[in-house]
C-alpha cells in the first residue's frame, strides 16, 4: 500500500483501477537500424507522422468545439509542425545518412529545436519548447506503437495518474470513464486543478514521485477532499473508503430536496448563499443547487487559459454568459487577482516578478500600474452589467488611496463608454475584498467609500498570521479559527453595520460547515461558497436559530487559541447536524 | 538578378533579339516580389502565427523567405520562422521568387495586416 499526500484541488472520494499516463522520458529501444532497413524505417516514420497529424486534427476539432478557437489554433500549429518540410527532411537525413532509428532521429531533432526555442530571447516564445515536447511525445507514441490509452479510448472507469496533464490530454477527456486525477506536479491554479474543479471530478495534485512506482491497473483511491492518493490499498483502508463513499452519496441524496428550498435559519432569517466560480461553465452547478447569485466570480482564467491577453470581447462574452444565467441575482465580478509573473505583457519589466509574488506586484496594484489591462476588464464589466445585477469588486486593497484611484478609473471608463455611445450601466455597485490586515484595521474608513465588503479569509489568514497557505510546514498556523481572525471579522462586520455596508465572507472558511454557526452568529448574512458545498451548508443554516448561532459565536470569541476554537465548533456542529459527513 | 554579358559575332546580330526576349521572359517567369510588413501582435511572431505563415508559404512552388535585418529565414518552415523571434513592432521583409510571387506575397502581407485573425481565408 502506498500513501501519497498532495494538494486537494477538487473534492470527493473515488476508487478504481489506475491508468498511468506515460513518463516524460521515453525508453527508446533502438538507436540505430541496419543499412538495408533504412527505406522501411523511413516509410514507418511517415506513417507515424501522418497518424500523429490525424490525431492532432481531431484534437483541433474537439478543442475548437469545446474550449474555443484559441485552443483549436494551438493544435493547428502543432499539425503544421508535424508536416514541416525542414523537420521531416532533417529526421530523414539522420535515418539515411547515419542509420539512426526513426525514434532516435525524431527525438534528437525535436529536442534540438526545443533547445533553440528555449534560447530565443523572448520568454513567451521560449515556453513554446513545451509544445515541441508535446509533439515529440505524440510522434514517439505512434512510432513505438505503445497503446498510450488516449483518454477517449477508455472502456471502463479509471483513476488517472500522471506526471502532469496537458491541455492536449484533457481536451479529449471522457468524463464518463475518468473517476478522478492525481498528478505529480501542479498547484491550485494548474490546468489539472482548474479542469477537475469545473468537471467536479476528485483530484489531487503535487503528490511528487508517483508514476514510476505504480503499475497500471492497480487499485487506487483518490481523496480530493483530504488531498490523499492511496495506491493498492489494503482491505481495511478499502472498506473505510467504501463506507465514506457510501455516506457521501447518501448525504448527497438526502440533501437533494434542499436545492429548491431557501437558505433560511430555523427561526426565519434569510442568509444569502452564493457561489464562487472560475468558469462560466460552473454556473449550472450554482443554479442547480439554488444559489442566491455569484458572490465571487474569479476572472483569472481569462488570463491563464490562452497565450495572449484577453480582449475586451473575450471578457465581455464570458461575463455575459454568467450574468444572463442569474436574472436579478447579484453577480460579483472580481477584477484581476494575479501576479505579474502570470501576465505575459507585464513581464516587460524584468523586476516585475519579484522575490515574493504574494506580497508583490499583483491584483489591484498590477491593474493600477497597467491601465490598458485594467480598463479593458472594467469596460467589459460595465457593458455586461446591462444584463443583470452586476457588481465590481477589487482584490487586495490595502490603502484608501488605492481604492480611490481604482474608483476614479471606473469613472474614466464610464466617461469613455458614454462618449463612444456604447450601452452600459453607470451605477454599478463597487466593493472590495477585505483580505489585507491594513484594510481590516481601517474598516470604518473603508466602509464610507464602498458599496460592500467581501472578506477573503484565505488571504486574510495568510497575511495576518504570516503563514503561507500552501506551505505544509506552517499548516498549523494557517487556521480560520484563529482568534485574531475572528477579531478582524468582528471589526469588519461592525464597520459594515455602522455604515449600512453589506458584508460577505467568500473564503474557504465559509464553505466549511463548522464555521457557519459562528459566522451567522457574528452577524454575517451573506456567504459565498464552493458550489458543491451549497446543499450541506444550507442544511446547517436551516438547522440553527440566530440566537443559537449568537451563543456559539459569543463563546468561540472567548477562546484564545485556534485549536480550541475549532474543536469547540466541531463539537457544536456534530451536535447540530450529526448526519453531516465532514 | 546577376548581370549577364553576352557577346555576339556580327553575323549573328539577330540572335540578340531572341536572347533579349528569352532574358525578359525569364525575368517575368521568375519575378522576385518583396514587401515590408510590421508585426502588430502583442507577443510577437509566436508559434500560431508562424504556423499560419508556413501553411500559406507551403502552397507556393518557388522560394519564400522572410528577412529581419540581416537575418533571412525560409518561410515554409515553422521552426526557422520562430528563430526570427520577431517582437511587436518589428519590420520584416517578405520575399518570394517565382511565378505567382506577387500573389503569395499578397496573401502573406494580408496575414500581417489582419493580425493573424483566423478568418476563413487565413485559417490554418
Amino acid at each position: 500500500m502506498l500513501l501519497k499526500r498532495g494538494i486537494a484541488v477538487s473534492p470527493g472520494v473515488v476508487q478504481g483501477p489506475t491508468l498511468v499516463l506515460g513518463l516524460e522520458d521515453f525508453r527508446i529501444p533502438h538507436q540505430f537500424v541496419s543499412v538495408d532497413a533504412v527505406d522501411t524505417e523511413i516509410a514507418r516514420l511517415h506513417l507515424a507522422l501522418e497518424a500523429a497529424g490525424r490525431e492532432i486534427s481531431e484534437n483541433e476539432q474537439l478543442a475548437s468545439d469545446q474550449l474555443g478557437k484559441q485552443y483549436g489554433a494551438i493544435f493547428a500549429a502543432h499539425r503544421q509542425m508535424v508536416q514541416d518540410p525542414k523537420l521531416v527532411g532533417e529526421i530523414e537525413e539522420l535515418i539515411r545518412e547515419k542509420t539512426y532509428s526513426p525514434e532516435f532521429a525524431t527525438s534528437r531533432v525535436l529536442r534540438r529545436y526545443a533547445q533553440v526555442f528555449r534560447s530565443l530571447g523572448n520568454p513567451y516564445m521560449a515556453e513554446r519548447a513545451a509544445d515541441i515536447r508535446d509533439l515529440e511525445k505524440r510522434v514517439l507514441h505512434h512510432l513505438l506503437g505503445e497503446r498510450r490509452e488516449e483518454l477517449t479510448q477508455l472502456t471502463a472507469p479509471v483513476v488517472v495518474l500522471a506526471h502532469n496533464l496537458t491541455p492536449s490530454e484533457t481536451a479529449r477527456l471522457d468524463k464518463k470513464y475518468v473517476l478522478g486525477f492525481a498528478t505529480e506536479i501542479g498547484g491550485h491554479t494548474s490546468h489539472t486543478a482548474i479542469l477537475a474543479g469545473a468537471l467536479e471530478i476528485p483530484a489531487v495534485v503535487g503528490v511528487g514521485h508517483l508514476v514510476t512506482d505504480v503499475a497500471g491497473g492497480e487499485m487506487a483511491i483518490i481523496d480530493g477532499t483530504r488531498g490523499e492518493v492511496i495506491v493498492d490499498p489494503d482491505e481495511a483502508t478499502l472498506s473505510n473508503y467504501r463506507d465514506s463513499e457510501k455516506r457521501f452519496r447518501s448525504m448527497a441524496q438526502r440533501l437533494r430536496p434542499l436545492n429548491s428550498l431557501p437558505a433560511e435559519t430555523h427561526d426565519g432569517t434569510r442568509i444569502q448563499l452564493m457561489g464562487n466560480i472560475e468558469f462560466p461553465e460552473e454556473v449550472d452547478h450554482c443554479t442547480d443547487r439554488g444559489a442566491d447569485g455569484i458572490g465571487l466570480y474569479r476572472t483569472e482564467f481569462l488570463y491563464l487559459e490562452t497565450d495572449r491577453e484577453p480582449t475586451e470581447e473575450d471578457h465581455y462574452d464570458a461575463y455575459c454568459r454568467v450574468v444572463s444565467a442569474f436574472n436579478n441575482q447579484a453577480v460579483i465580478i472580481r477584477t484581476l487577482d494575479l501576479g505579474a509573473d502570470k501576465i505575459p505583457s507585464a513581464l516587460d519589466n524584468p523586476d516585475a516578478a519579484g522575490p515574493n509574488p504574494v506580497l508583490g506586484l499583483r491584483s489591484i496594484r498590477l491593474s493600477l500600474q497597467n491601465l490598458p489591462l485594467f480598463k479593458t476588464q472594467l469596460r467589459a464589466i460595465l457593458r455586461a452589467a446591462v444584463l443583470g445585477d452586476v457588481r465590481i469588486m477589487f482584490p487586495l486593497v490595502a490603502t484608501l488611496l488605492e481604492l480611490r484611484q481604482a474608483k476614479m478609473i471606473v469613472s474614466d471608463v464610464v466617461e469613455d463608454l458614454e462618449d463612444a455611445g456604447v450601452p452600459f450601466r453607470r451605477d454599478v455597485p463597487i466593493g472590495m475584498m477585505m483580505e489585507v490586515p491594513s484594510a481590516a484595521m481601517m474598516a470604518e474608513e473603508f466602509a464610507q467609500e464602498v458599496d460592500f465588503f467581501s472578506i477573503g479569509t484565505n488571504d486574510l489568514i495568510q497575511y495576518t498570521l504570516a503563514a503561507d497557505r500552501s506551505d505544509q510546514n506552517v499548516a498549523n498556523l494557517y487556521r480560520p479559527g484563529a482568534p485574531s481572525i475572528l477579531r478582524l471579522i468582528r471589526r469588519v462586520v461592525t464597520a459594515g453595520r455602522n455604515h449600512n455596508v453589506p458584508v460577505t465572507v467568500c473564503g474557504q472558511m465559509s464553505s466549511d460547515p463548522k464555521f457557519i454557526p459562528l459566522l451567522v452568529g457574528m452577524g454575517l448574512r451573506q456567504l459565498s461558497v464552493t458550489p458543491h458545498a451549497i446543499p450541506e451548508l444550507k442544511d446547517v443554516i436551516r438547522s440553527i436559530t440566530v440566537s443559537q448561532a449568537e451563543g456559539i459565536a459569543a463563546h468561540a470569541e472567548t477562546l484564545d487559541v485556534a485549536r480550541d476554537v475549532e474543536n469547540y465548533l466541531r463539537s457544536e456542529i456534530d451536535r447540530i447536524c450529526p448526519d453531516l459527513v465532514i | 538578378m546577376d548581370k549577364v554579358s553576352v557577346c555576339f559575332p556580327e553575323d549573328q546580330a539577330d540572335l540578340t533579339g531572341i536572347v533579349v526576349r528569352a532574358v525578359v521572359e525569364s525575368i517575368m517567369e521568375h519575378p522576385v516580389c518583396r514587401r515590408t510588413v510590421t508585426v502588430n501582435l502583442e507577443h510577437g511572431l509566436h508559434l500560431v502565427p508562424c504556423s499560419m505563415i508556413a501553411k500559406i508559404a507551403a502552397q507556393f512552388d518557388g522560394d519564400v523567405r522572410i528577412h529581419k535585418g540581416t537575418q533571412s529565414v525560409d518561410a515554409k518552415t515553422v521552426f526557422d520562422l520562430m528563430t526570427l523571434a520577431a517582437e511587436k513592432d518589428t519590420l520584416l521583409t517578405l520575399e518570394a521568387e517565382g511565378k505567382g510571387s506577387a500573389g503569395i506575397v499578397d496573401k502573406l502581407a494580408h496575414l500581417f495586416e489582419s493580425n493573424f485573425e483566423p478568418t476563413g481565408s487565413n485559417a490554418p
